[in-house]
């Protein structure tokens, strides 16, 4: 029992990993995953439109692309963006690995982005295109004005969540070798459980992440609720059900 | 007959439109003269809904055409977008934008589509809400305001652009019945007012004082229609006798 507390609960091992965690884990965590978010959601939102575009050269790219990275586990993918690049001397981010793993978790992201703003923009009734059509607005007027605006609205939960996930992945750039003050929270946490061959460390990162990712989740059920049942009514009458988050991330697909 | 366009507002002809192998319109001609008020009623399913968004070509027809005020809007030619800025249109789910307050929903498209400036089409937007008594919810959402409320303000975003023709699709179908006589006066006054109107309606008492022209659809064609006090008081075909015999 002593020798489980041990490897789990070293006090002297987490009194070592913490600091580091703290100062330069977790920012360095927080860069990636939101870098790689705010670039996956500026793609996905690039995506959506080729998908409901309607134009089969738009929306066959933007299908391929949506299933290959969703379909592919997030360590290929980092993988192959963070080793193969380089390798193959496409070194736009030069030899800092956190370019190539921004750019790898954002690829992953903008992949569920797409699927997420696509089941928000077309939970949005269509009387709605038909109101703004039938005043004059052109078609992408009336998607720029009336139903991305709404359709995003809906989705914000789920979105959030996107962020939850992406701060999960962002753990897959251990694989890249990250030097002292790149290092996000997971390397720091191998790194010295390879040294020590005690797991304290890793449950140190472990409860950081659990820092950022529970709290965030409390918040996006809290305000996936509001929005659908909250204090100020959505829709004026009509069809207007946002599918819960369950199902839009489940079933985004269908 | 005479030809000249100024006496037709809606020139409907021929008009069919299918969805896969379903027939929903079968063959429709009907001509609108400027300032005239057509009621199309008809039993549900009849394809009323459907004519009327094709007169804006919300639902473009399969074949046939459709003129407004000189325009053929069938024609692929035409600047669509410009030609249902002049043809007004009221939905039975009021179709409000709900991102936006009243006066926003007045107002947007005057911005985006007429290209005014917010203080120009706020000048427009507060004297239409004002003109149906609107003007104390300019600044509420349309979730705080009631159906009867919106489906006025709903009329008045569609009066903002100055329309020629105004089309309401069950206008007051979705309401509770003691909103329905607020929205019913609003269209009353707008008729009087001298608008082309088609409305698709279930108020038959409506259709009698306020109609110049009754249209009876069924089954996706015209089946009756005359002077409106005409055909409710001496029904010629016996659908539409038995149409009546159950609404009213």
């Amino acid at each position: 029992m002593d020798a489980f507390f041990h490897t789990f609960f070293s006090w002297d091992e987490m009194l070592k990993a913490f600091p580091v965690l703290l100062t330069e884990g977790i920012s360095n965590t927080l860069i990636i995953a939101f870098f790689a978010s705010v670039l996956g959601l500026a793609l996905g939102l690039i995506l959506t439109m080729m998908l409901l575009s309607g134009v089969w050269f738009l929306k066959l790219p933007a299908r391929i692309y949506v299933d290959i990275f969703r379909g592919l586990p997030g360590i290929v993918t980092v993988s192959l963006v963070g080793l193969g690049l380089p390798a193959a001397g496409i070194r736009p981010f030069g030899t800092s690995p956190t370019g190539y793993a921004i750019l790898a978790i954002a690829l992953i992201s903008a992949a569920y982005c797409a699927e997420i703003f696509r089941s928000g923009i077309q939970s949005v009734p269509e009387g709605q295109m038909q109101a703004g059509r039938s005043l004059g607005m052109s078609h992408l007027q009336t998607m720029r004005k009336i139903v991305i605006p709404q359709g995003i609205r809906n989705v914000l939960p789920a979105l959030t969540n996107q962020f939850i996930v992406d701060i999960k992945e962002s753990s897959l750039v251990y694989l890249l070798g990250l030097a002292v003050g790149q290092r996000e929270l997971y390397f720091i946490a191998h790194e010295q459980q390879a040294n020590s061959y005690n797991s304290s460390s890793l449950v140190a990162a472990g409860i950081c992440y659990l820092l950022l990712t529970v709290p965030l989740t409390y918040f996006v059920n809290w305000w996936d609720r509001r929005l659908r049942t909250g204090p100020k009514p959505k829709a004026p009458s009509g069809p207007n059900k946002i599918p819960a988050l369950s199902t839009q991330l489940t079933g985004a697909d269908s | 007959m005479p030809t000249a366009t100024a006496e037709v507002a809606i020139k409907i002809r021929d008009v069919r439109k299918s969805f896969g192998h379903l027939e929903i319109l079968k063959g429709i001609d009907l001509d609108v003269a400027p300032r005239e008020v057509v009621c199309i009623i008809g039993p549900s399913g009849s394809g009323k809904s459907t004519l009327l968004k094709c007169i804006n070509l919300l639902q473009p027809p399969t074949t046939g055409s459709i003129e407004v005020n000189g325009v053929v809007l069938t024609d692929p030619q035409v600047d669509l977008n410009g030609a249902r800025t002049k043809v007004g249109m009221v939905f039975q789910h009021f179709n409000l934008f709900p991102h936006m307050d009243v006066l926003e929903n007045v107002t947007t498209a005057l911005t985006t589509v007429k290209k005014m400036s917010r203080k120009e089409a706020e000048v427009i937007g507060n004297a239409q809400l004002a003109k149906l008594e609107l003007s104390h919810l300019a600044h509420k959402r349309p979730a705080d305001i009631s159906g009867g409320q919106q489906q006025r303000v709903a009329i008045a975003r569609a009066l903002a652009m100055n329309p020629e023709v105004m089309l309401f699709d069950e206008a007051t179908s979705a309401l509770d019945p003691e909103l329905v006589k607020g929205v019913l006066d609003v269209m009353k006054d707008l008729a009087v007012s001298g608008m082309t109107m088609v409305v698709v309606t279930h108020e038959i008492g409506f259709a009698r004082e306020v109609a110049d022209t009754l249209v009876f659809m069924d089954d996706g064609a015209i089946a009756e229609s005359g002077p409106a006090r005409e055909v409710l008081t001496n029904p010629k075909t016996d659908r539409l006798k038995e149409f009546l015999s159950q609404v009213l």
